[in-house]
């Protein structure tokens, strides 16, 4: 097919000519092949949290996600807790302001969890 | 169903900016912004580019998004600026944004990749200070070789999404790199060069696997949590700081930790050698 205007260069005219069909099918595909590429451990996961986010509404998404990394911190600091490192090392390490974020934070979760 | 093209620099709200005549809807139409002309999407406007369409902006031309774009299942194609200085732009769903050779993709507030959105940059890509760029739920950045990524803000790469470099992918001085939880690898490729002048975390699960060069600057600090992991198939140059309670796994019996200016930081043979599994 013929550029429709002499200024768009082809690579943008061939994707302009290609249906929107035909353009979700590319999509689709190389979708796939990005997965395709994960191992079945890291396909299953990224499955699983594509399929949590889905179901929380738009609005409520943000708060998915800081819950999600509040987690991950959780985790990180269970296993240097576990593997020896003294929780009060941990919190020796804090300046004033990271202190006071921390402090906000354990009330604000034992206030939440009460609700 | 219409192709609109700019027939002048203006607001992407107003009729006179497309050879339509009238303001696409980018349910089923597909756009050109046309070379020399700058298309601003206005603050306060919110628009989502459906499934199977396609947003171009030609080498010369510049979208500035200081509203709310999202790209769903969609393309968005740039060879000319794209410049995100609003709410946010949100490539999700299948959707790619690709950065053509020449092309810049600049970030000053939102940018967010998720449910197997993709942006391959071929061009350069620059988050700047105070901006937020957010991979979640298997998002996808792959830097081709030409490429550039350089981070002066913060970029979360987080819950199974994946970033692949084969280029240069720096880390500015106050720069800020997360890599969080299980299933969500960095791969730094054989061309590839990761710079840090600021800093790169990786929490608990995370992974990052180093074919390529891996540099921490004496400006920067290396961060691998506990439970986290960083695979290094050749060396790793550190000049600033390295810390956690995480793995870092020297896969090969020449691979070396060196400073920022290639001098080994261990010179006793033990700590560089017999192991495929030295843990630093």
């Amino acid at each position: 097919m013929p550029p429709l205007n002499p200024n768009i260069p082809q690579e943008v005219q061939d994707r302009l000519n290609r249906t929107p069909a035909q353009r979700k099918a590319d999509l689709e595909a190389k979708r796939q092949a990005r997965l395709d590429a994960m191992t079945p451990e890291q396909r299953a996961a990224a499955q699983a949290h594509i399929d949590r986010v889905n179901a929380v509404p738009d609005d409520k998404r943000p708060a998915f996600i800081e819950g999600s990394r509040l987690a991950v911190t959780a985790q990180s600091v269970k296993a240097s807790v576990d593997g020896g490192m003294p929780m009060r090392d941990v919190l020796d390490q804090l300046d004033t302001t990271e202190m006071a974020a921390v402090d906000w934070l354990a009330d604000a979760l034992v206030a939440a969890r009460g609700t | 169903m219409a192709v609109f093209t700019s027939i002048q620099t203006g607001s992407w709200q107003s009729a006179t900016t497309w050879d339509q005549g009238a303001v696409p809807n980018l349910s089923v139409d597909d756009v050109v912004i046309a070379a020399t002309h700058e298309v601003t999407f206005a603050s306060g406007q919110s628009a989502t580019l459906g499934s199977g369409r396609l947003i171009s902006v030609l080498a010369g031309g510049t979208l500035r998004i200081q509203g709310t774009l999202s790209a769903y299942n969609s393309e968005v194609l740039v060879l000319g600026s794209l410049i995100v200085e609003g709410n946010y732009l949100y490539i999700y769903g299948a959707a790619e944004l690709t950065i053509d050779p020449g092309a810049t993709l600049t970030v000053t507030t939102n940018f967010y990749l998720a449910s197997s959105g993709t942006v391959i940059i071929q061009g350069q890509m620059t988050l700047e200070s105070g901006s937020l760029t957010d991979l979640f739920s298997s998002g996808f950045l792959t830097l081709e070789v030409g490429g550039t990524v350089q981070i002066y803000g913060t970029c979360y790469v987080e819950f199974s999404s994946q970033a692949t470099i084969r280029d240069d992918f720096s880390i500015e001085n106050g720069g800020y790199l997360s890599i969080y939880d299980n299933g969500t690898v960095f791969t730094i490729e054989d061309s590839g060069a990761s710079f840090a002048y600021g800093t790169f975390f990786m929490s608990f699960g995370s992974l990052c696997e180093v074919f390529g060069y891996l540099g921490i600057a004496s400006t920067g600090l290396l961060y691998v949590m506990s439970g986290a992991l960083m695979n290094v198939y050749k060396d790793i140059r550190v000049g600033g700081k390295m810390t956690g309670g995480g793995k870092i796994v020297m896969f090969r019996r020449e691979g070396r930790i060196l400073d920022f200016n290639d001098n080994p930081v261990f010179v006793l043979d033990r700590a560089y050698g017999f192991s495929k599994a030295l843990v630093a």
